[in-house]
């Protein structure tokens, strides 16, 4: 009798193991795709903008993809990430559960997900930054994880989709250590500024590391060192709706495997102090006004990184002057692209099949062209889709706009000069905290001025003051953060 | 026989419950501390994960504050409890609604406890407010290594009700009649305090202790509340990392940390329990 209780008990555990071992579904369970592409306050017409996006994506791909006789979106099951701004609370229960489902190999098969640094909301109420509560706060981390797929073999026998025309460059960002594709780009944005041909006498700058810029005295060149301030003009962090600043200085923020931070404190402090100096060297009041530089004479134009305003005064002028679009170089001389959005198959699915025509869908040029949820990312949103042809002449989108040749071809070369790539994740938020904090101190040293949202005291900062003791605790104390946050990665 | 065999059944239910869900979840967790990758992409990576975590920072300093605080809220708590639940021996049968009144706080939600530390120890708080009217410089209470102290001070204002109910139910078994006898016999306070309350109060200390433990890793929603998500270093605790790293969904990571936190307690009570048990072996 006594000799049962041992045997009992091992019975017991091995069947508490083999719960552990439970995967969520079966193979009969209708193909998961979650999304989460709004940008936290897509209130649109009484519903929300993204549920409409996502009907139109089924309708869409039932059109696309009727002649390859694939699964039909009757057989998916769709799931929405809540937005953040409306339902924060769901948003988190979601964000959780779906976590869980993947831990304990489930979890959807298809992720078609926004690593853009948005704030929740873009309104005044908005309170939290989006990124860190997206489903993959770091998604850098999670290619390298074996959360995703390797696509490579699929790729190899794509039906639909051309994949030698998705920018060589921004797709190998989703390749994990082994090589292998595993998110696939959507779209991106690069840090560039646009100039007038004509105002760049001495032709477009070749080549040179961030600091060879900054130490030039070429004037022409005073919205390069502005850039890792501009998303400041903005307004604060819960209002601000881009993360390509300070960030794409760094070809590499973070080493997740080792679980470090790939700058020093002492590097990030000299960076803001040379880029105060440059911005204080290169714009002197009279002389070298941005405007005698802008490409389009509005600074906020020539300086944005929203590449669908360039491109909206591109499409709106018809035939305009010729451009010269200068990057904005790293500290390595490199050009460091930012992914906005990106879509993966979940490993453990277990249609990988199905998922992945999901995928090819999704970067299909037509489809890339005229989806309403590819346009959510791409051209409403300001970023640039991965197919290489898409908004240019020969691939217009909507109602014919595209891209004028000259500009379309000056923006290609932008595209082969990248050589870094970031998924936006909680690093570059504290980056861009950190220059909202300085600017912040720089700003109220000036003399006081009742409005100081947008008011050209905001935009000449630079003339302000900060001692060396305050801009070292403020980097200090955001530096510390960040390590803090590659620790918990 | 047939007398055992029903008891089996009577408590197979609940032998059942624990082993599903607690068993079953720790044997998951055990199995991600030494695995790397989750669903079906796990693999084993062996010490790989521990070695790799005793190297992080961020948990150290978590871990290390973890302990801060128990290191310090633990005797604080068993001392105050202990010393008003002695001065309560004697009135415990007259004011019974004493004791419902020193489990207020205890029961008290999270935001009401939160507010009232806010209303308390804001910038525009109390406490700031009264410096002021004196004339002294404001502090930052919840910033700083003050927000350590204050949650302390939390910590047993929410919970030593709770520990003085308990050792309170203790002292009240203990029979007057050894007290009266220690009287005659001309023992003073210390006396009957070291002789014949403590020897006696060894197990309900340790039933307390378990209890302001528990009632310790509750605090943290507090502390979430009060210091958020990423607090300041004083209040960083282990919760905050193993809550940060599930939602990294760094499972490698919490579940390391869950494991090494586990040990650490069970090592703590593990101690504890034998030093009881000594202490009560001598005394039969």
């Amino acid at each position: 009798m006594r000799a049962k209780y041992p045997v009992l008990l091992c019975v017991l555990v091995l069947f508490c193991l083999s719960l552990t071992s439970c995967s969520a579904k079966g193979k009969g369970a209708p193909l998961r795709i979650c999304f989460d592409v709004g940008n936290g306050n897509d209130q649109y017409n009484g519903s929300s903008q993204t549920e409409q996006a996502v009907k139109d994506f089924l309708t869409d791909y039932d059109v696309f993809t009727q002649k390859y006789g694939w699964a039909r979106s009757q057989d998916f099951e769709i799931e929405i990430i809540p937005s953040a701004s409306k339902f924060s609370t769901e948003r988190a229960a979601t964000l959780q559960r779906i976590r869980t489902e993947i831990m304990t190999g489930g979890g959807p098969d298809v992720f078609v997900l926004n690593c853009q640094g948005s704030c929740v909301g873009g309104e005044l109420d908005c309170s939290e930054r989006l990124e860190s509560s997206r489903l993959f706060p770091y998604p850098e981390k999670a290619i390298n994880g074996d959360v995703f797929l390797p696509l490579d073999e699929y790729i190899e026998s794509a039906e639909m989709v051309d994949w030698s025309t998705q920018q060589p460059q921004v797709l190998d960002g989703g390749r994990n250590q082994k090589g292998e594709l595993v998110a696939v780009p959507m779209s991106f944005t690069v840090p560039v500024n646009v100039y007038r041909e004509k105002d760049l006498p001495g032709g477009v700058p070749k080549g040179g590391t961030w600091a060879q810029v900054m130490a030039g005295e070429d004037s022409a060149l005073a919205p390069q060192a502005l850039w890792l301030w501009e998303h400041m003009f903005a307004g604060p962090p819960n209002l601000r709706a881009h993360t390509s600043g300070l960030a794409c200085l760094f070809p590499r923020l973070a080493d997740f495997e080792a679980g470090r931070v790939c700058f020093t404190e002492e590097e990030l402090l000299e960076i803001i102090q040379e880029d105060l100096e440059a911005c204080r060297r290169l714009h002197q009041p009279g002389k070298n006004q941005l405007e005698n530089y802008a490409a389009f004479a509005d600074p906020e134009t020539l300086l944005d990184s929203n590449m669908g305003a360039i491109f909206g005064v591109a499409l709106r002028q018809g035939e305009p002057e010729n451009a010269a679009y200068v990057p904005l170089a790293n500290l390595e001389g490199g050009v460091t692209a930012e992914v906005t959005r990106y879509c993966a198959v979940n490993r453990n699915t277990s249609r990988p099949l199905d998922a992945f025509h999901v995928v090819e869908c999704l970067m299909d040029a037509a489809f890339q062209n005229n989806s309403t949820i590819e346009r959510m990312g791409t051209w409403t949103d300001g970023k640039m889709p991965v197919d290489m042809r898409v908004f240019s002449r020969e691939f217009p989108m909507q109602y014919g706009m595209s891209i004028p040749p000259q500009h379309f071809e000056q923006w290609r070369r932008v595209c082969e000069s990248i050589t870094d790539l970031h998924f936006p994740s909680p690093l570059e938020s504290q980056l861009e905290d950190m220059m909202y904090e300085i600017q912040t101190v720089l700003v109220d040293s000036l003399e006081p001025e009742p409005d100081a949202f947008r008011s050209p005291r905001q935009l000449d900062f630079y003339k302000g003051e900060i001692s060396h003791k305050q801009l070292k605790e403020i980097v200090h104390r955001y530096y510390k953060r960040i390590c803090r946050l590659v620790d918990e990665a | 026989m047939r007398k055992k065999s029903s008891g089996c059944i009577l408590i197979a239910p609940l032998v059942l419950g624990c082993l599903v869900f607690y068993l079953a979840p720790f044997l998951l967790v055990l199995r991600f501390s030494f695995s790397a990758g989750s669903g079906k992409s796990i693999r084993l990576v062996g010490l790989e994960n521990y070695q790799r975590i005793l190297r992080n920072e961020s948990f150290m300093l978590a871990f290390g504050n973890s302990l801060r605080f128990f290191a310090v809220g633990l005797p604080l708590i068993m001392v105050f409890a202990y010393l008003i639940a002695l001065l309560m021996q004697k009135q415990a049968d007259r004011h019974k609604l004493l004791k419902s009144v020193f489990l207020f706080p205890y029961i008290m939600p999270v935001a009401g406890t939160v507010l009232l530390v806010d209303l308390l120890f804001s910038e525009a708080g109390l406490l700031n407010s009264l410096l002021g009217a004196l004339g002294l410089p404001a502090g930052d209470w919840l910033a700083g290594p003050s927000a350590f102290w204050v949650t302390i001070g939390l910590y047993l204002w929410k919970n030593a009700g709770y520990a003085v109910i308990l050792l309170l139910a203790g002292l009240i078994t203990i029979p007057t009649e050894q007290y009266e006898s220690a009287d005659l016999d001309g023992a003073n306070t210390w006396q009957r305090f070291f002789y014949i309350t403590t020897p006696q109060m060894w197990y309900s200390v340790f039933f307390a202790l378990v209890f302001s433990v528990i009632n310790g890793f509750k605090c943290f929603r507090e502390i979430f509340l009060i210091g958020g998500q990423e607090p300041g270093d004083e209040i960083y605790m282990l919760q905050h990392f193993i809550n940060n790293s599930f939602e990294s969904m760094n499972y490698a990571s919490l579940s390391v940390s869950s494991i090494l936190l586990l040990a650490v307690i069970l090592i703590f009570f593990g101690l504890f329990y034998g030093f009881v048990e000594r202490k009560e072996a001598y005394r039969a």
